[in-house]
């Protein structure tokens, strides 16, 4: 049983059984929600190679600020579909932090596509000259 | 200095690419001299630094990398291993949890730099591990849920992301 905490904006691996054969592959999650309770599920949203269908997604290029301290190894979108309780067992590590503004971002476009139940698109991580931890570091 | 630099530091088995060597042979003297000294004489090398970011980059984009043979391959992904070792020593360092204070404020393009010099050097060693079978230290703890049922139940509450999470190139993950 893991016993990682994780919070709200923390990047975690978890593992999962990909295809028929249900092999187990470890994939990268944003945390939605604080948890610590080791009995508790984690609140998720996939982090993926392509855009999801039917909702908003930011574009996270490998080689910005933003998907290195993420901790990701490739480009990826972030979705605001539906979180998703998965249970702890299946949370392998934490490897990053998505950035304060990014996440407020992400989290005003979840926000809104959850009230409207609609879909505006893509948006892509623009390089920021001045990252927020230089002000307002990671709570 | 760089004479020092180089007579000290370790000799990697296959040649980096200069920018490459170059980020190598300081991360080496960096690392004796302290994290504070060290970002301060990254600060003074940022343009460096972004040059070996680039070289990064576009050994990214080079197939040849990943398509080489053993057990140049191996050499190859040894010398990468050796660079990622004091790079995340000095990311970790980084004081995140902390108020960054007005004279530190000039260290965030560099404490950037540092980050994404990481994460390329990250990249190209777990695309060279995916491309010789062998998995990172985390790959041995995939296996954490060894239910049939409960694997099926994962995959059921996970359905709509699996499309997009059965991608080879996402096997890199694997290999962290």
């Amino acid at each position: 049983m893991s016993t990682i905490a994780c919070e709200r904006g923390d990047i975690l691996l978890i593992s999962v059984p990909i295809g028929e054969e249900m092999q187990m592959r470890l994939r990268p999650v944003l945390a939605v929600r604080k948890s610590e309770s080791v009995d508790s599920h984690v609140y998720i949203v996939p982090l993926t190679a392509d855009p999801m269908v039917e909702c908003n997604s930011i574009l996270v290029p490998l080689g910005s600020f933003e998907s290195a301290r993420m901790g990701l190894v490739s480009s990826a979108y972030l979705n605001t579909v539906e979180e998703i309780p998965v249970p702890r067992q299946a949370l392998i590590a934490k490897i990053g932090r998505c950035p304060h503004r990014l996440l407020h971002q992400f989290l005003g476009m979840y926000r809104s596509a959850k009230s409207r139940s609609g879909c505006s698109g893509l948006s892509l991580v623009e390089r920021s000259a001045q990252p927020d931890f230089a002000a307002r570091p990671s709570p | 200095m760089q004479d020092r630099d180089r007579s000290t530091a370790p000799q990697p088995v296959v040649a980096l690419p200069t920018s490459l060597d170059s980020l190598a042979r300081f991360l080496f003297t960096a690392s004796t001299l302290g994290t504070e000294l060290a970002f301060w004489r990254s600060h003074a090398r940022l343009e460096h630094l972004r040059q070996a970011s680039k070289e990064l980059q576009s050994i990214l984009l080079c197939p040849q990398v990943y398509e080489m043979t053993e057990p140049d391959r191996s050499a190859v992904l040894a010398a990468f291993e050796a660079l990622l070792e004091p790079l995340a020593a000095l990311r970790d360092a980084i004081p995140f949890r902390t108020r960054v204070g007005i004279l530190r404020r000039s260290l965030v393009p560099c404490f950037q730099e540092i980050f994404i010099l990481h994460q390329l050097t990250q990249t190209v060693v777990v695309r060279l591990r995916l491309r010789k079978d062998a998995g990172g230290p985390l790959a041995a703890t995939a296996e954490s849920i060894v239910d049939a049922d409960e694997r099926r139940s994962l995959q059921q509450s996970l359905s709509a992301a699996m499309p997009y999470w059965r991608k080879e190139e996402w096997n890199v993950y694997d290999c962290l």
